[in-house]
């Protein structure tokens, strides 16, 4: 049967995918600043090291900085590439992305409070900063989805406008701030333009679980995204509760970005262009597209971090660069194909 | 008769000029921890010098040999030239505002640059007529640094140091602890020896990899970094000191006075504070003496062009500033925002700035109000060397002020 | 089977719909007309609670339509609607097999059972040739009989049209229609829809509702509604109405 075709040729795909993955981030953890050589990498990671063959500071370093910084941009990356999945389908949009709910400028501007005004210390891995950033996220999508609500529904234009307003607003309260105090403008920026520099298993553990449950239940509601793509009044012809799957969708993913910009800064792109690209090859079928995206973009995320972090030697290049450096083409050929379809209609 | 006169008033013109610059010799009463000790002074160049035969009752070691007036003891080693302000101590080497000098085969050498490297406070009791030596505690450890509210605990002294600022790297190295540090952001570029140290990025992007590749035992920074770097660098066993950047010439000091503590090079750090104290003594006195009349109104740009940018009050460059007689008109705002209006209603004398926002403000039309641009009145400085708050205050920025906008006074420098 | 009683509905303060009562009995071919602002598209949308009535209610079966979770009321009736504005490709046979959502549970994989009623539908619709093309690339006329084809696959009792047939080329108009009043015919399919078409309307329907300003003007058998002074009330339109070989309305 054609179905049975399809989806054992989509499994040997992911599969496929899968192991690009793992491959990728086995030889991510030799790469870095500082060369250790890849058989040291392995005795390493196989707790084979002792002190006497083997730097006490290699060890360390992929221990302690690699590796978890390399399963935290494989965790972010497919969290933001469900998140945009998500949204790609609810707003029937192919421009929506993670940050539509202002999850961006609202991290940014608690870290920018973080950065001028907050007191020292971590917890649990997270410092100050990453504290007000998520705090502001959480904050801004309230006021995003109160703005957009209109009695017990969820307007998806109202949040798309709602959203532009309130990243307009908090913008400028932003450049407002830099301007008066001029010489945190270099830590501010460094800050919005994401980073995976501080990465360590204490950022892991906390936002491992949410993301695997987050992402795990966006998945259950993977046949009534197929359906909301098709219309909300089509979806609830169908019998799909379309106000409760905004709700909660809407919240979950919106929650899931605050974690993910707290941790590691705004980084574009991935969001956008991984659902995309994935949708030309897997189809538009989410049972099949939200499980490719979380592995697409983990290791499209990876594969730019690694790149941020060896290309020069003297200084890391902050990671929404590089994304945004891949994105930028794509998304161009992306509008190119969309403008020959509908001048073809 | 008139021609006589004159040649009279002349000669004794010359000879008070004579006098004045001959030592005068006294036997000065001091009192070392309250105890009175006689010792051989002399003043001159406005400084009270001791002989090193006086020298030799505080246990220190002296020997002249030619130009060379050799001091020291088990700990520290002073070498002075005679007719010259430079001087050695241990491994580094100052300029002082004063010159050693040999008479009649005895050597001075200033009295209060020798006792404050010494570790003692050099004072004056104006009922005895005595000078005050009081010997200062002396370093151990465990050392507690307290910095904006953070206090940080040091068990030994630092052997490999990163420096994250480039105010630290300098005065690290001015100290003579240029050896222990082993990496450096790429802005840290002076002295010269920064550029055999690698370099670890930025302060807010630094190679976390590389640092801990360089197993320091020591991170500095001037202010404050990533918490999360700081965390991981934590859980690596590296202390980490954070120092607020000096806003004023005095934290300078402070600043100097425990990295001095932290590398164990005190004497060298006490050093470098007591001439950069005796030069800024020695320009507070020439700023006194210029009368009101002569004072310039001055503006400092930081940055022009889109916004102004200036030094105002709470900033050390405007003590640099003020210290060095000028009258900076940006006092009516604190820390760097300014506004183009306030300048041209202010139209200072003078504006000091780098080249590059000279060009700026002569190829606006905004600016050209200003009599300080239209008279050629623009002091190009660096302002790279300005923005830092370190050593070279005195021996560039305040010298540098003293002798573009007062010239003449800057004879009696004498660095 | 499906009954409104004294349906008020307000968009704001608009009112659209003023006491509208009426009954649809099963296996019946039920066409709604009327001039545009009449409230048809209202009504159908109360009827299958898109949108819910300031007072009076809408009962299924005899029990009242809030009753329904929203999948037990979309195995009873099927929606289509005028046309959809699809973003992303699915293909024909992805779309047809969306229909059988309200059978499934959340996990749960289509079954070959599922899929032989996809095969049935597609069949029945005469789109099952197109079943791996993508919906942007066939014809209007293709693409509306998919959207039946997917409310077919609901297995619903009653089936509600929304102006299905309005930008349809005539040849299309004719082959939807035909395939709703057959699958009447053949299957007892309750139909209920909305038409702009008054001729088609009489060709098509057992019975015609005629709506002006938010009410019911008449109920009944074509003969019964189209005559040309309800018409020329309601459509402010002269006609001549004939009845052989069949109802024909033709405009002055």
């Amino acid at each position: 049967m054609e179905i049975q075709l399809k989806r054992r040729n989509n499994f040997i795909k992911i599969t496929l995918l899968l192991a690009v993955l793992v491959i990728m981030a086995i030889f991510a953890v030799t790469q870095g600043n500082v060369k250790i050589s890849v058989p040291d990498v392995v005795k390493i990671t196989l707790g084979l090291d002792d002190s006497t063959t083997i730097k006490a500071s290699h060890s360390f370093i992929v221990m302690q900085v690699r590796i978890p910084r390399i399963l935290l941009s494989l965790l972010v990356g497919g969290m933001l590439s469900v998140i945009g999945t998500i949204f790609q389908a609810l707003f029937r949009n192919p421009m929506a992305d993670p940050y539509v709910m202002g999850v961006s400028s609202g991290a940014a501007f608690g870290a920018t409070i973080g950065i001028l005004f907050g007191v020292g210390g971590t917890f649990l891995g997270m410092g100050m900063v990453s504290m007000l950033a998520f705090i502001g996220a959480m904050i801004t999508i309230l006021c995003v989805y109160q703005l957009a609500r209109v009695g017990g529904k969820v307007s998806t234009t109202g949040i798309l406008l709602a959203g532009i307003v309130i990243n307009a607003l908090l913008s400028a309260a932003i450049s407002f701030l830099m301007i008066l105090f001029h010489n945190e403008i270099d830590r501010i920026v460094t800050w919005t333009m994401g980073s995976f520099g501080a990465a360590s298993w204490e950022q892991l553990g906390l936002i491992f679980i949410p993301a695997i449950v987050g992402v795990g239940y966006m998945m259950t509601h993977a046949r009534e995204l197929n359906a909301m793509v098709m219309g909300e009044d089509e979806a609830r012809a169908l019998g799909v509760s379309v106000d409760r799957l905004k709700k909660v969708l809407l919240i979950l993913a919106s929650l899931l970005s605050a974690f993910a910009v707290s941790v590691s800064g705004i980084i574009g792109f991935v969001g956008l262009i991984v659902p995309h690209f994935f949708r030309m090859v897997f189809g538009s079928d989410h049972r099949v597209l939200i499980p490719v995206s979380f592995l697409g973009g983990g290791l499209f995320m990876l594969v730019c971090d690694t790149l941020a972090r060896s290309l020069l030697n003297s200084m890391e290049i902050p990671v929404g660069i590089i994304t945004a450096l891949f994105g930028g083409p794509f998304f161009l050929m992306l509008l190119q194909k969309h403008k020959r379809r509908s001048e073809g209609i | 008769m008139k021609t006589f006169m004159k040649k009279i008033i002349a000669v004794m013109l010359v000879a008070m000029l004579l006098w004045s610059s001959v030592p005068t010799v006294f036997a000065a009463n001091l009192a070392v921890d309250g105890k009175m000790q006689n010792v051989i002074t002399e003043l001159a160049y406005g400084r009270t010098y001791v002989s090193t035969q006086s020298l030799k009752a505080f246990g220190l070691q002296t020997a002249v040999s030619g130009s060379k007036i050799t001091i020291n003891n088990s700990a520290v080693k002073f070498e002075f030239t005679s007719r010259s302000n430079k001087v050695k101590v241990n491994d580094i080497e100052l300029t002082l505002d004063a010159e050693a000098y040999i008479k009649e085969n005895i050597a001075y050498v200033p009295l209060k640059f020798v006792f404050e490297t010494l570790n003692y406070t050099v004072g004056y009791n104006a009922n005895t007529r005595a000078i005050t030596l009081t010997k200062n505690a002396e370093l151990s450890f465990p050392l507690t640094i307290t910095d904006s509210g953070e206090t940080y605990t040091f068990t030994k002294t630092a052997k490999k140091i990163v420096s994250l600022a480039p105010s630290i790297t300098e005065i690290l190295f001015t100290i003579g602890a240029g050896e222990l540090v082993v990496g450096r952001t790429k802005y840290c570029t002076y002295p010269a020896e920064t550029a055999k140290v690698p370099s670890v990025g930025t302060l807010y992007e630094p190679n976390v990899e590389t640092i801990l590749d360089l197993e320091p035992d020591t991170v500095i920074a001037a202010t404050h970094m990533n918490e999360e770097v700081l965390a991981m660098l934590q859980k690596a066993k590296i202390s980490t000191l954070t120092q607020a950047s000096p806003a004023k010439i005095g934290e300078i000091y402070t600043l100097i006075a425990q990295l001095g503590k932290l590398t164990g090079k005190n004497f060298e750090a006490r050093a470098v504070i007591s001439s950069m104290k005796a030069k800024e003594e020695r320009i507070t006195s020439i700023v006194k003496s210029i009368p009101a009349s002569q004072r310039k109104t001055v503006y400092y740009v930081v940055g022009t062009g889109k916004s102004e940018y200036s030094a105002g009050r709470q900033t050390f460059i405007h003590e640099i500033l003020t210290d060095a007689g000028c009258i900076n008109v940006a006092a009516d705002v604190d820390k760097w925002n300014y506004s183009l209006e306030k300048l041209i209603e202010h139209d200072p004398q003078i504006i000091i700035g780098a080249d590059y926002s000279y060009d700026t403000m002569k190829g606006s039309s905004n600016y050209s109000s200003l009599s300080a641009l239209k008279n050629g009145s623009f002091v190009t400085v660096n302002t790279d060397i300005f923005s830092i708050p370190g050593p070279r205050v005195m021996d560039y920025s305040m010298k540098t002020i003293i002798q573009k906008i007062y010239p003449n006074y800057a004879g009696n420098l004498r660095f | 089977m499906i009954k409104a009683e004294r349906i008020n509905f307000s968009y704001g303060n608009q009112n659209v719909l003023k006491q509208v009562e009426l009954s649809v009995e099963k296996g019946c071919f039920i066409s709604v007309i009327g001039p545009n602002g009449s409230g048809k598209t209202t009504l159908l949308k109360n009827l299958c609670r898109l949108l819910q009535p300031q007072s009076g209610e809408v009962k299924i079966d005899a029990l009242s339509i809030k009753a329904y979770k929203p999948k037990m009321l979309a195995k009873k009736m099927a929606v289509v609607h005028q046309e959809i504005q699809n973003t992303f490709d699915f293909n024909i046979h992805e779309v047809v097999l969306m229909g059988r959502y309200p059978h499934l549970k959340a996990l749960q994989n289509e079954s070959a059972e599922d899929l032989k009623i996809v095969e049935k539908t597609m069949h029945l619709t005469g789109i099952h040739h197109l079943r791996h093309k993508s919906m942007s690339t066939i014809s209007g006329g293709e693409r509306q009989r998919v959207m039946i084809a997917k409310a077919l696959t609901q297995e619903p009792d009653l089936l509600l049209l929304d102006e299905p047939i309005s930008h349809l080329d005539l040849k299309y108009q004719l082959e939807v229609l035909k395939l709703c009043k057959s699958l009447n015919r053949e299957k007892q399919l309750t139909i209920l829809t909305t038409l702009h078409d008054i001729n088609l309307a009489a060709r098509f329907s057992d019975v015609i509702i005629l709506m002006h300003h938010g009410e019911i003007v008449k109920v009944g058998p074509p003969a019964e509604v189209l005559t040309s002074e309800l018409i020329r009330n309601v459509y402010e339109v002269d006609v001549t109405v004939i009845h052989e070989p069949h109802l024909l309305v033709i405009p002055h």
